[in-house]
């Protein structure tokens, strides 16, 4: 009996342990790296149809079950033997594309990326996603459609980056980079330079999109333009509720991050003190922002306090300065630290007036540090933020001037 | 048994042990849901509650040495009332760890073994448990001191992992709102913290429970700062608005995570290393209890059978709900009503009924 007890155990335990239920091999994945989500139907293909073969479009097509397809989904897949950068060195791809790029018209992702499984026999796996981009016009429309599947389904990451272009967004998938083989890497990596300029926007993926969907504020996500082979972050979208309602330029962009305290690094110009053609460019080390609400009755005012560790860059065009006496340096501080409020209040009060919509987070500042009045006017918000008054006072410091006087 | 012997350190890992389970993964939606910001200190109140009673079964274990709790329950309330409270505290104690095995093989369905049919999962956990079980209390408490730093390990990694993602400034306002909300979500956090039953049943095997003491206050700090971390990294991550809506705000933070480098890009796969063997824990200690329990109460009954007689017991009620929303219900359901009413009500009675016998002792 206790033979064939431990007989039985060793055949369980050799089935149990040997074996994964859920195995895929590494090289039967598809790996998708980036999703682009446009607007449907008159989407330009670039392929004229041949009549001896089916054309692209009507691969694209698919019957759906519910509705008429207002979507077209495009997701993309690496061709790993393709790529210059093998891992092994075993040296440098082939002609052709590096990736598969599939589009599918439909409503719900979830049902279109089943429906990829018709063209493709590696089974699209979610996981690795670098970029979701999308095109302005799906946006104006409402972000949330498309992108409830990508926040529900636990394949995703919170972290993947979102991007909005003005464009078609499946051309940016189509760019064709320089160095990286994989467009969705390469874009995937350009909000990592915002230590060196912030124009570009670096804090805005999936996670805090939701967060900020179920939260019901205003907020901005990175805009994104592209050419044949190269793609370009800067500037951002800006959003209520889930809709997109403009674009916010590079200069504003930057001023917004200065207000909500997402500045890392950067490049501010000013023109110099006292000369018309100077220009001074200044290194932005450490920028720290707050922002503390002052009630007085029915009057809502936020006091934006900052400090900023600035080192001198460059003097072009600029005679006659000693950059190394401490009256020149002071002059500068003083002339910056007027500017740059100007630029910054300048921007808060365009926000306030062309989208009255609330990118500063004006409204969580209220909720943190005076909840008892943002209960009474918690309703009321959208009416008031346009009318909020700002103050703004930037503590300037010069540390490094450079190597030459 | 004679040979279940253990040392006072023993405590720390029993007892860490069973009560970091289940609740590890909704923790921070369910204090959330009721005091917001605030609910850090929701979390204090249900572990000043768990140290309460854990003192309150170890005074009342000292004073009856040798006895466990149903067998004081017995000796002070009588043999009908401690069949009810048997009967009653093994169907939470069969419930919790057939409904946390269910949510933990759907947690691994959802997010690891997507293709494993959950039946298999909950077999294989529940085979191991069964063989952990089978070997008594001591070999538990050793595979439990193994397992600790495990687990440990990667839980504080995965709470330090996501850091350069926080903003502190989520956790304002600090003291705004009023008390109530506050007081339910400690009122709700008290079931994290219910493997302290494990004192009552425990303190009889160790051969110097004066030593105990000690390391229930050090198991209770060690849990709620765990507790803690991740209450607070979930706050300052997502803001607490974010995390009512997350069904498993934990994994959800894990997957938060984000390197620089293209490193660890699937960092769920941590939690879930540290997430399997704390499941197994939970199991095992609650299936240990049962059959103290009924064994305290009808002492013939062979201590094997009673293990092989829950298998099937335990695996029914992992199987039975019929979808997430459903196990996570009943778990409620038991927490709330067998749960609570056995801290609220059992607990101080007994402790009354001591006091009384005592004083009529001294007259």
């Amino acid at each position: 009996m206790r033979i064939i007890l431990k007989i039985l155990s060793c055949i369980v335990l050799c089935v149990i342990l040997t074996g994964c239920w859920d195995h895929v091999e590494l090289e039967d994945r598809g790996y998708v790296i980036g999703i682009a989500i446009d607007k449907g139907p008159d989407l330009p293909q670039g392929y004229e149809p041949r009549e001896e073969y089916l054309s692209e479009r009507d691969l694209e097509k698919m019957p759906l079950q519910v509705g008429q397809p207002q979507y077209a989904y495009t997701i993309q897949m690496p061709i790993v033997s393709k790529a210059q950068n093998l891992p092994t060195g075993t040296g440098g791809g082939g002609e052709g594309d590096k990736t598969w790029d599939l589009t599918i018209l439909g409503n719900s992702l979830a049902e279109v990326s089943r429906q990829y499984s018709t063209r493709t026999n590696y089974v699209p796996f979610y996981s690795h996603i670098q970029i979701i981009a999308i095109s302005e016009e799906v946006a104006r429309d409402g972000l949330l459609p498309p992108l409830d599947t990508l926040l529900r389904d636990p394949e995703m990451r919170r972290r993947t980056r979102v991007f909005i272009t003005p464009g078609e967004a499946k051309k940016i998938l189509n760019v064709e980079p320089k160095i990286d083989d994989y467009p969705s890497f390469y874009l995937a990596d350009l909000p990592l330079n915002s230590s060196k300029t912030s124009r570009v926007l670096h804090k805005t993926d999936l996670g805090e999109i939701s967060e900020h969907l179920h939260g019901n504020h205003a907020f901005i996500v990175p805009r994104v333009i592209s050419t044949k082979d190269e793609v370009k972050s800067a500037g951002a979208a800006v959003f209520k509720g889930d809709k997109m309602i403009g674009w916010l330029g590079e200069l504003d962009t930057m001023n917004v991050e200065w207000v909500k305290n997402l500045v890392l690094g950067g490049m501010l110009t000013f023109s110099a003190p006292g000369e018309k053609e100077g220009i001074i460019a200044l290194e932005i080390a450490k920028a720290k922002t707050d922002i503390k609400p002052i009630i007085n009755g029915e009057n809502i005012k936020m006091s934006i306090k900052s400090k900023a560790l600035l080192n001198l860059e460059e003097q072009f065009r600029v005679h006659g300065h000693d950059s190394y006496k401490v009256t020149y340096i002071k002059e500068l501080q003083n002339m910056i630290k007027d500017a740059l409020e100007d630029r910054i209040l300048d921007t808060v009060k365009y926000v306030q007036k062309e989208f009255e919509a609330d990118i500063f987070y004006f409204d969580m500042v209220l909720e943190r540090h005076r909840p008892e009045v943002w209960e009474k006017i918690k309703a009321d918000w959208d009416e008031i933020f346009p009318k909020v008054e700002v103050e703004i006072d930037i503590d300037v410091r010069i540390e490094h001037t450079g190597t030459t006087r | 048994m004679t040979r279940d012997k253990l040392g006072s350190i023993n405590m720390l890992s029993l007892f860490v042990n069973s009560m970091i389970g289940i609740k590890v993964l909704t923790l921070p939606r369910d204090l959330v849901i009721y005091s917001g910001t605030r609910s850090w200190m929701s979390l204090m109140i249900g572990a000043l509650v768990a140290l309460f009673t854990g003192l309150s079964l170890y005074w009342l274990g000292m004073k009856n040495p040798g006895l466990n709790t149903t067998q004081i329950v017995l000796k002070l309330m009588g043999r009908p009332i401690a069949l009810i409270i048997m009967v009653v505290a093994s169907f939470y104690f069969i419930g919790t760890a057939g409904l946390s095995l269910r949510i933990f093989a759907d947690s691994i369905n959802i997010f690891l073994l997507s293709n494993t049919p959950m039946s298999f999962v909950i077999i294989v956990m529940m085979l191991a448990g069964l063989y952990a079980v089978k070997q008594g209390l001591k070999v538990i408490s050793i595979v439990f001191d193994l397992l600790l730093p495990v687990i440990l390990f990667f839980i504080i990694l995965l709470i330090l992992l996501p850091v350069n993602n926080i903003d502190p400034k989520n956790l304002l306002p600090v003291f705004y709102g009023d008390i109530m909300p506050v007081i339910k979500g400690g009122y709700k956090a008290i079931e994290a913290f219910f493997g302290f039953a494990i004192i009552g049943y425990a303190l009889p095997h160790f051969v110097e429970p004066k030593g105990v003491k000690k390391w229930i206050f050090i198991s209770v700090a060690v849990c709620f700062s765990i507790y803690l971390g991740i209450l607070l990294m979930a706050l300052m991550i997502f803001g607490s608005n974010e995390i009512s809506y997350l069904i498993y705000p934990t994994i959800t933070l894990t997957k938060a995570i984000q390197l620089r480098v293209q490193l660890f890009e699937r960092a769920e796969s941590f939690f879930m290393a540290a997430w399997i063997p704390n499941a197994f824990t939970t199991l095992v200690i609650y299936y240990y209890l049962s059959i103290i329990n009924i064994r305290s109460v009808f002492s013939k009954l062979n201590y094997n059978i009673l293990a092989y007689c829950h298998f099937p017991l335990i695996f029914f009620v992992a199987m039975f709900p019929r979808n997430v929303v459903a196990s996570t219900n009943y778990l409620v359901l038991l927490d709330n009503y067998i749960g609570k009413a056995l801290v609220f009500f059992l607990v101080p009675g007994l402790i009354v009924l001591q006091l009384y016998r005592q004083r009529r002792k001294k007259k």
